[in-house]
This record gives C-alpha cells, sequence and structure tokens, in this order.
C-alpha cells in the first residue's frame, strides 16, 4: 500500500533520542505556577485567595464563557500567591502559585464516572469540560468545544493524531505504548459523543513500537483504523493530517468541523481515557524533556511545575544551554527564561546548545523558491517576507496569510537564513489588526 | 552657424508658440480656493493627515471630505488658515502640540531576544525581552516613520523626541506597538514618563525604579485637579482616550506645569523638562 502523505514539507532529522524511554513520574515539586489560561479562549478567574488551603483536583479557576476550560490545582497546599506572571510564550498570564504541603490530598467528591455504556452524548462532553480537557499537542483549543458541535454542523469523520512530526518530542509514542487502554477507550467516548462508530488514528510510519502496539490492540477493536503516514514534516498539522488521511482540503478561513471532520490529538484522547477510568480532572501529562539534560526521557508531572524544577529533577545541564524551548522545536517557544510554568498544552522541554543553535547572519533573498515549494499551507513565504516589511495589509491579505498554521518548514530550508515564520506572524499580525480595527 | 543658430530659433518658436496654444485649449481648471489651501499647508507631504500628499488634502478639504483642522503638522495656525479660506470656524483647544514618550527604559532585560530587529517584530514574540509588558523595546519603529527626523535613539536605547522638529503628524504615535508616544501641548512641561497598566507591586518587579506605582501622591497634592491616578477606567470619567488603568494621567486642559507632583513622585515617573514656562502654585495655597 502507497503511503499516505501531503504536499509540500521537509524531513527534519528526527533527534529522537528517547523514543524507548519508559514514561518516569517526577516527583511532585515544593510549589506550582497554574496560570489562569492554558487554553485557547479567555483568561479564567481564579476560586481562591491567598492564604486558601487546596487539595489536588480542585477547581481553583473558572471562566463563563463557551470557549474556556476550567483549571484545576495539581498538587494540594496552601495558595502562596495570585498575580501575573511570564508563560511560554512570553506573555504574562494571571497565574495561582500553590506551596505543596505534599500531604497529596485529593478533593472529596472525585470518583470514577458511571461506565460509558450509561453516559450520553451530553454528559461526555460536560465530564470532559469540567475536566479542563484541552487539545494537548500544543495549542489548547478546548475539547469539549470540539465534542458538541454547533447544530447545523455534522461531524462524520474521527481523525485521532499520533503522527507527532516534531524532533525531539517522543510523548506521545511512550502513551501509545504504555498506555494504550487509556487512549482507546478515550477515542471510545469521543467516537460516543460525537455519535460515530469510526475512528481513523493517524501515525507516523517509523513511530518504532508504538505501531506494533496499536497493532495488536485494534486487532480486538472494533471500528478504529490505523492510517499509516509519511515521515514528514508538519504531517501532524490538523490541515495536513486531514489531507492526507482523507483526500480532502479545509478551505481558506474554514476550520475542519466545516468539512465534518474532527481532529484530538493522542494524548487528549489518552487523558480522556485517565478521566473516564478515575474521575481526576486534567492535573498531568507527560512530557518529552530532551536535549543537552543529564537524564533525557520522557516525564508525568504535574501541571504547573516549572522548566527550572523540570530540568534540576532531570539533573541539570550537560552543558551550557543556548536555546531552551517549550514544545517542539519546530513551532515551539524559545524562552526568554526559564521560570516558566508548564500547562497542559505544553508537550515538551527542549534543550538545545551551541552544536544546534547556530547563529547565522540574515542575508538578502535570492529568490530560490524553496520556502514556496516546502509550504504545506501552499503560500509564498518569499512574498509575504516582502509585504511585511513594506507594511502592505492589502498585499497580505491578497497573499492569504492568515493560512499560514506556523509550521517554520520555510524558515528552515530558506538558504539565505531569513527568519521566514516571524514575518509570517508579523503579517498575521498586520491583518488580525487591520480586521479588529475595522469591526470596531 | 548662421544656418543652425536660424534653424533652432524657427524650432523653438515654432514650439512656443505650439506650447501657447495648448496652455489655453487644454487648461486645467483649478478651484482657486483648492489652490489657496495648498499654499497655506505646510507642504511637508507626510501623509499624516490620510491623504496623498498635500494636495490630495487640499482637494478634500475643499470638497467638504476633510475637516480643515485635519493637517496634525500645521496645527491650530493652519486650521485657522484654512478655515478662513473655507469659510468655517475652527473648534478646538489651540494649542501647539508634539509627541512625547511615556516610558523611562529602565526595567530589566528578562532574556536574549534574537531575530528580526523592529519594535513589531520583538512585540509579538510575547511582548518582546523586556521584563515590563508596557516597556520601549528599542528597535526605533517611531524614528524609521518619522517624516521629519525628529526622533533619534539616545545612548540608553530610548527614543528622544526633537521638539523643535516635530510637527505632531501622528505617525509614530500610530507605528508604536505598546503605545508608548501621545500627543502633548508642546508649552506643557510635565508629562508622566511611563505607562505601566500593572499594579504598583508589579511594576517594581520588573526592576524599573521609574514607574508609576499608582500610589496616587500626584494627585493629592497637585494644586489645580490637573493629574489623578486611573485605577479602573470603567468607573472613572477622567478624560482617558485610550482607556489605560493603573496610572497617573495628566488632563493638559487643566495642568499649568507648576511642577509639584514631580517634585513630590516618589519613583520620578514624572518629569518636568527643563527650560519651559512654569505656572503658579497659587491655587494650592488658597485651598490650604
Amino acid at each position: 500500500m502507497r503511503l499516505r502523505t501531503f504536499r509540500g514539507g521537509i524531513y527534519p532529522p528526527a533527534m529522537k533520542g528517547t523514543s524507548q524511554r519508559p514514561i518516569v513520574d517526577l516527583p511532585a515539586p515544593a510549589h506550582v505556577v497554574i496560570p489562569m489560561q492554558q487554553h485557547v479562549g479567555t483568561t479564567c478567574s481564579p476560586l481562591v485567595k491567598v492564604g486558601d488551603t487546596v487539595k489536588i483536583g480542585q477547581k481553583i479557576g473558572q471562566c463563563t464563557t463557551f470557549i474556556s476550560a476550567p483549571i484545576h490545582a495539581s498538587i494540594s497546599g496552601k495558595v502562596k500567591s495570585i498575580g501575573a506572571v511570564d508563560v511560554a510564550n512570553g506573555n504574562k498570564v494571571l497565574a495561582i502559585t500553590i506551596e505543596n504541603d505534599f500531604q497529596n490530598t485529593l478533593v472529596e467528591g472525585i470518583a470514577p464516572p458511571p461506565p460509558l455504556e450509561e453516559l450520553s452524548p451530553a454528559e461526555i462532553a460536560e465530564l470532559v469540560r469540567e475536566a479542563g480537557i484541552v487539545g494537548m499537542g500544543g495549542a489548547g483549543f478546548p475539547t469539549s468545544v470540539k465534542l458538541t458541535p454547533p447544530a447545523d454542523v455534522k461531524i462524520d469523520m474521527i481523525i485521532i493524531n499520533a503522527v507527532e512530526c516534531e524532533p525531539y518530542l517522543t510523548c506521545d509514542q511512550m502513551i501509545i505504548i504504555e498506555e494504550v487502554n487509556y487512549m482507546i477507550s478515550g477515542i471510545r467516548a469521543i467516537m460516543k459523543a460525537l455519535g460515530l462508530d469510526h475512528a481513523c488514528i493517524g501515525i507516523k510510519i517509523n513511530m518504532e513500537g508504538a505501531i506494533d502496539r496499536l497493532h495488536e490492540i485494534i486487532l480486538e477493536e472494533k471500528g478504529i483504523d490505523i492510517v499509516p503516514l509519511v515521515p514528514k514534516y508538519p504531517q501532524g498539522e490538523e490541515r495536513q493530517l486531514i489531507y492526507a488521511v482523507t483526500g480532502k482540503e479545509v478551505p481558506s478561513g474554514a476550520l475542519p468541523q466545516d468539512i465534518g471532520i474532527a481532529v484530538f490529538n493522542a494524548a487528549t484522547a489518552w487523558s480522556i481515557g485517565h478521566l473516564l477510568a478515575d474521575g481526576l480532572p486534567l492535573t498531568e501529562r507527560v512530557i518529552t524533556v530532551g536535549g543537552a539534560v543529564k537524564e533525557e526521557g520522557n516525564y508525568r508531572i504535574k501541571v504547573g511545575t516549572t522548566v527550572d524544577q523540570v530540568i534540576e529533577m532531570v539533573g541539570g545541564y550537560t552543558d551550557t544551554p543556548k536555546s531552551i524551548i517549550v514544545g517542539g522545536p519546530m513551532t515551539g517557544f524559545g524562552l526568554y527564561h526559564t521560570n516558566i510554568p508548564l500547562t497542559k498544552q505544553n508537550n515538551g522541554v527542549i534543550v538545545l546548545t551551541e552544536e544546534h543553535v547556530k547563529e547565522e547572519e540574515m542575508t538578502e533573498c535570492i529568490h530560490c523558491g524553496q520556502c514556496v515549494q516546502v509550504c504545506p499551507a501552499r503560500i509564498m513565504p518569499n512574498r509575504i517576507a516582502k509585504l511585511v516589511k513594506k507594511a502592505d495589509v492589502d498585499g497580505l491579505e491578497k497573499f492569504n496569510v492568515l493560512d499560514c498554521r506556523d509550521c517554520a518548514a520555510c524558515a528552515y530550508v530558506c538558504p539565505a537564513k531569513i527568519p521566514l515564520l516571524h514575518y509570517m506572524k508579523i503579517g498575521k499580525n498586520y491583518v488580525n489588526e487591520e480586521r479588529a480595527k475595522n469591526r470596531a | 552657424m548662421i544656418q543652425s543658430i536660424a534653424s533652432l530659433g524657427i524650432l523653438g518658436a515654432a514650439f512656443g508658440a505650439l506650447l501657447a496654444f495648448a496652455g489655453t485649449k487644454f487648461a486645467v481648471e483649478v478651484d482657486p480656493k483648492e489652490e489657496a489651501v495648498l499654499i497655506a499647508l505646510p507642504g511637508a507631504n507626510c501623509g499624516a493627515c490620510g491623504y496623498p500628499g498635500c494636495a490630495g488634502f487640499a482637494a478634500a478639504v475643499v470638497s467638504g471630505k476633510a475637516p480643515v483642522d485635519g493637517c496634525p503638522v500645521g496645527g491650530p495656525s493652519v486650521a485657522a488658515k484654512l478655515g478662513e479660506i473655507m469659510g468655517q470656524a475652527v473648534d478646538g483647544d489651540g494649542l501647539v502640540k508634539i509627541a512625547a514618550r511615556m516610558c523611562s527604559g529602565d526595567c530589566d532585560i528578562r532574556g536574549d531576544y534574537q531575530s528580526i530587529d523592529t519594535c513589531r517584530a520583538a512585540h509579538i514574540m510575547g511582548g518582546g525581552a523586556q521584563a515590563c509588558a508596557f516597556a520601549c523595546l528599542g528597535f526605533g519603529d517611531c524614528v524609521a516613520v518619522c517624516p521629519f527626523d525628529a526622533i533619534h535613539m539616545s545612548e540608553k536605547g530610548i527614543p528622544i523626541i526633537d521638539e523643535e522638529k516635530c510637527q505632531n503628524c501622528g505617525k509614530c504615535i500610530i507605528e508604536c506597538p505598546k503605545n508608548l508616544l501621545i500627543e502633548v501641548p508642546k508649552a506643557s512641561a510635565v508629562h508622566v514618563n511611563c505607562s505601566s497598566q500593572d499594579t504598583g507591586p508589579d511594576t517594581r518587579k520588573t526592576g524599573c525604579a521609574t514607574g508609576c506605582i499608582v500610589c496616587g501622591i500626584c494627585e493629592r497634592v497637585c494644586p489645580h485637579d490637573a493629574i489623578h491616578v486611573v485605577r479602573d477606567p470603567a468607573n472613572d470619567s477622567w478624560p482617558n482616550p485610550r482607556g489605560l488603568r493603573n496610572i497617573a494621567i495628566i488632563d493638559y486642559s487643566k495642568c499649568v506645569s507648576c511642577g509639584l507632583c514631580v517634585e513630590k513622585c516618589p519613583t520620578k515617573a514624572l518629569v518636568l523638562q527643563e527650560g519651559k514656562e512654569q505656572g503658579s502654585r497659587e491655587a494650592r495655597v488658597a485651598v490650604q
């Protein structure tokens, strides 16, 4: 069978040295910093005050809008402070700092929900919403919103994204190898919530161990298929995954649900599975710590553990770090400093040294067109960079800068070392600003 | 020799006659008002009014599309002239205005920023490397956009505005991603040199010793009720066109630049420009 894929893309070195390292539970840190926004949507307002005692799983942040997810305490202890902190993308977000009392007391009323057969689709969505589950591949879109599509939208296909196409990251792979049962029960819950009896798992052909494990499982599981895909970047990007699996393209400016498709990350399904098993809200996740640290590997952390703490717990750096990235090296955020809390949607901490971070001077565009060839969104990064320099908002709109999905393939191939992704982001900022102005 | 003089002379005469004929036959009617407006305008062609150059603005004024006080560079004097030409009354406070910066650039740097060196590029990367989310990024987008060469970067890396060159075109005000530049009366000597909307303790945490810490001393000492600390713009009727919070805001229609608030400000977030006329503090004496 010919492997499916999409047009464009790149083949960066995989660097997946941690791909067979079992998931290790990191000890709970002395304090956690829990930002009130760990999702796409509005910031939650704190439900606790400084000095309050909180327990594991207690809801400490909530907001009333539809596109949002509540926030829960990941350790038990005392609320030390509430104030703005820096988060991975550089912004300042209101956060609650909790000092650990190491009692690990669970909040009252945590019990496994009724078995899946007894739950209605609306109940599943409500459970997922209350547990604060968001898209765990990086974007952090509230999962309950995807599970309750508007009345005029009919979802007829579920795709589970187990591609994990970024270099270094292996946490989804290890989740499949070690805890695939949780993922499968999560997929079953998603299927029930959307009223479908079929789902596909998109996975890269070179995911050692994970593919075999999935093949074993789906022999028994009816209605779940595996779609092996070319190990290309950005195969795990939603639109490229949809194209590879179904051959359909999501139109410019539309959402996958507009063509009847819902995509969920493997780790999201896994956390829904955990929720169904023990009823505990999302307070832990698995991340990959890779690069120049003593013990590279896949670790289960409490939400709100800071990058500092994680790096200390895995034994510190092996070399002077040049760049520390939260997320994958392609789409993640380079940090200004390491006192940054890790949230529900952060899937890795990558420490890069001089060897991997080359400071090369940006030169003029030589019009080679490589960025256009690799762009999976089929836009023209070279032209857009020029329009950004001229601040030509109409031109940017005409060249569909908003179709860019921040995959960074253009910047990766650019022989002139132009930070094209950054130009794309500025371009999107120009267009969004203009649209906001016109709306006002 | 004579031949060439004669032939060139004839050619010249012929073309001259042709041009004279074309000049009268194909003459473009220009509204005398439009011409008068164009003459009254500063002629900088900066485009700050939103029209393509002074001629475009003049046409728009005459056709009634643009207001007579629509030239920010000309200020009240040009507005008065245009009002006279167009036979309209001019509103406005009649003050000559310039741009002023609202940041001292004193906060800590929280990490490295290495990419495109413009303010906008740094701003979209989580607000830039400055510890304060409202701090000047120092790449000089305002310098690049200024059509009058009136802004230069200081050694510290913050923009200094040359008051003599600044024509208040407002381009830098629009360009600054942090909204650090505002329009102030040229005669006024007292300015708020901070635009942090953090609370006092959060402003201190950024390492900036000269940020507004929302203490309110300025408000209490001001004899003219010209400065006020806005904490919540939703429940505050103080003139605050930008909807700022947690910051002292001066009402320039009342401020006489006496400088008392500058003396009392504990963090020196208020600054007094030397060499400008200062008003009296008598009103305070009267209150006491």
